[in-house]
């Protein structure tokens, strides 16, 4: 158990670093200057370019310039906006709360929401309530989050009125409230996988063999289905976890966007939006490295629930 | 028994409604022009958010432009894009996996560490930060987009080129001396292409729904050309006045998608059902 974690960990190494390198090139094979950029684009005197170029090193070479970078985000220093003149990292920490929220409450209304539903499209496999809730997540899959997003703001927060349409409050308890409508909107979007695979996990389990037996002994129905049957077929959630996860990291870009949350994703965003390569580079190492960290620990986890993995 | 019935007949009736509303989406876009009653530009401000008429089927938006018409030339814009998307990623990934399939060794390992890689983004995520490096506009968008999709297409022909390189017909082709290039573009391509177009309907809704994405945070199209996802992010503004100008174009995008996933299915099936003959 222990070789297999230490491995696992040491796997990490070389993709960090990889991704690293690709988040660094990518932005750096941009075709415009940096230098005219954080001038501020305008005309500017040689003088002023030269000047900039010194202070963010950018006349240094490229390897040296990433160097430099990645030496500094080793050290949780991710360098320093071009636009807001402050600490990527310290706006990164500032707005995380916000988007860990966020990707709290949209994984556990979705479990939430797919489950149930999952269990219940299996046990009645066929039946016109199976192929609605089928029917339902695909909608739910197909449909942009944006849109989702949309239609909630409209529903909710215009016609009834019952939550805030934008924005985001003060503290965990405030935020509950911003945070529904827009947790809703990506918890629908990421719906059809779980509930796909808890529907097979629990068709599969429902024709086995000690199902059957318990079924054959007269155990009461709901008895079989929730204590015997769900219990393994939950086991394979585990296993899309990560898919989820990457779904969810984007998701969140968009979420944040169409609600004006302030969080990681609305920074990439703005970013992006303002060629604010500091913000980009640091945002999307960050979230790379959040990427590749949760999916390591949902193998880890289900390593450990289940032994097979460790030895294959 | 009937052997072989009708791509039809085996196809489900879900598969079948799919198919017709994708051709119908298809040909309303072909035929914008002709379809389309009002020039999708044209501005008429006295007429700004009129509501659906007989003049204007759907009504107006802010700039007082058809949204009938914006709707079927938004759409051909989004699937002209969908479509190259797909069918660039298809092809480079298909050429990356049968090599990296069918040849195996270091070329096998340097691709599939590479894309390990590339896979450790989120899809959407790295397109984004390659569209802002390059700068935005829809080509940016779609070579972006097609960058991404490549590492799944790849993974998926390996795979399954893994399996065909040890059949009997490969190495025949082999004993006949046919180049490597031939084996695997005339002979392995051909057995893995069903599965390679099931990916293509699927991945062709998902890349609608990641163009959309794009066009939506200002990355994609810029104007005057519009489509599905940029109206969306037009139509914010007046949302509490006119929500049909966001619904409309939200509602094509989901049709579509859907469309495309209930026809990847029900092209599984019925290849799955072939084979189990």
């Amino acid at each position: 158990m222990l070789s297999y974690f230490a491995r696992r960990l040491l796997q990490l190494v070389p993709a960090l670093f990889l991704a690293s390198v690709a988040v660094f090139a990518i932005v750096r094979l941009s075709p415009s200057d940096p230098a005219i950029l954080l001038a501020g684009g305008r005309q500017s005197s040689p003088a002023t370019l030269a000047a900039i170029r010194a202070k963010y090193r950018l006349g240094e070479s490229l390897p040296r310039q990433y160097l430099a970078w990645a030496g500094g985000a080793l050290r949780g220093d991710l360098g320093e906006s071009y636009r807001l003149k402050q600490s990527v990292s310290s706006m990164i920490a500032q707005r995380l709360p916000l988007t860990l929220q966020l990707i709290l409450m949209s994984m556990l209304l979705s479990l939430a929401a797919a489950v149930p539903l999952g269990v219940i499209a299996a046990a009645n496999k066929g039946s016109a309530l199976d192929r609605i809730i089928t029917a339902f997540a695909l909608a739910a899959l197909s449909s942009p989050v944006f849109l989702t997003g949309i239609v909630g703001i409209l529903v909710f927060a215009y016609y009834l009125g019952w939550l805030p349409a934008f924005g985001s409050g003060e503290g965990f308890f405030e935020n509950f409230r911003y945070l529904l409508l827009p947790s809703a909107a990506l918890a629908l979007n990421m719906l059809a996988l779980s509930l796909r695979v808890t529907r097979n996990g629990m068709i599969e389990a429902l024709g086995s063999n000690y199902v059957q037996t318990a079924i054959a002994k007269g155990l009461p129905r709901r008895s079989v289905l929730l204590k015997h049957a769900l219990r393994n077929a939950l086991i394979p959630l585990f296993t899309v976890a990560g898919l989820q996860i990457g779904f969810l990291l984007t998701g969140t870009v968009l979420v944040e966007y169409t609600f004006g949350i302030g969080g990681i994703g609305s920074l990439l965003v703005n970013g992006i939006q303002s060629s604010d390569y500091p913000v980009i580079q640091g945002a999307t190492l960050f979230v790379v490295a959040f990427f590749l960290l949760v999916n390591l620990a949902v193998d880890l986890l289900y390593a450990a629930i289940d032994p097979r993995i460790r030895y294959s | 028994m009937r052997r072989r019935g009708s791509m039809a007949a085996m196809a489900g009736p879900a598969t079948i409604v799919a198919g017709i509303l994708i051709s119908a989406i298809v040909l309303v876009s072909i035929f914008a022009p002709i379809a389309a009653p009002y020039d999708p530009d044209r501005e008429e401000l006295s007429s700004s958010l009129a509501p659906p008429s007989s003049a204007h089927l759907l009504g107006t938006d802010r700039l007082g432009r058809d949204l009938a018409s914006r709707l079927a030339y938004g759409g051909r814009t989004t699937l002209l894009s969908a479509l190259l998307v797909v069918a660039i990623s298809t092809a480079v990934g298909t050429a990356l996996g049968l090599v990296a399939g069918y040849r195996g060794g270091w070329v096998d390992s340097l691709l599939s560490r590479a894309f390990d890689v590339l896979l450790a983004f989120p899809a959407l995520l790295l397109a984004l930060v390659v569209a802002a490096a390059f700068g935005r506009g829809i080509e940016n968008a779609i070579a972006s987009l097609s960058v991404v999709y490549v590492p799944m297409i790849t993974r998926l022909v390996r795979s399954a080129c893994l399996v065909e390189r040890k059949l009997p017909y490969v190495e025949a082709g082999r004993a006949l001396g046919y180049s490597s290039a031939r084996i695997m573009f005339r002979h392995i391509l051909p057995n893995v292409a069903p599965l390679l177009l099931v990916q293509v309907a699927i991945d062709f809704g998902y890349s609608i729904l990641d163009l959309a994405a794009m066009s939506f945070l200002g990355l994609g199209v810029q104007p005057p050309v519009s489509d599905w996802g940029a109206m969306l992010a037009d139509a914010r503004d007046s949302l509490l006045v006119a929500p049909r100008l966001a619904l409309a174009p939200g509602l094509a995008i989901m049709i579509v998608v859907v469309s495309f996933n209930l026809f990847g299915d029900g092209l599984k099936e019925s290849f799955e059902r072939r084979r189990r003959r």
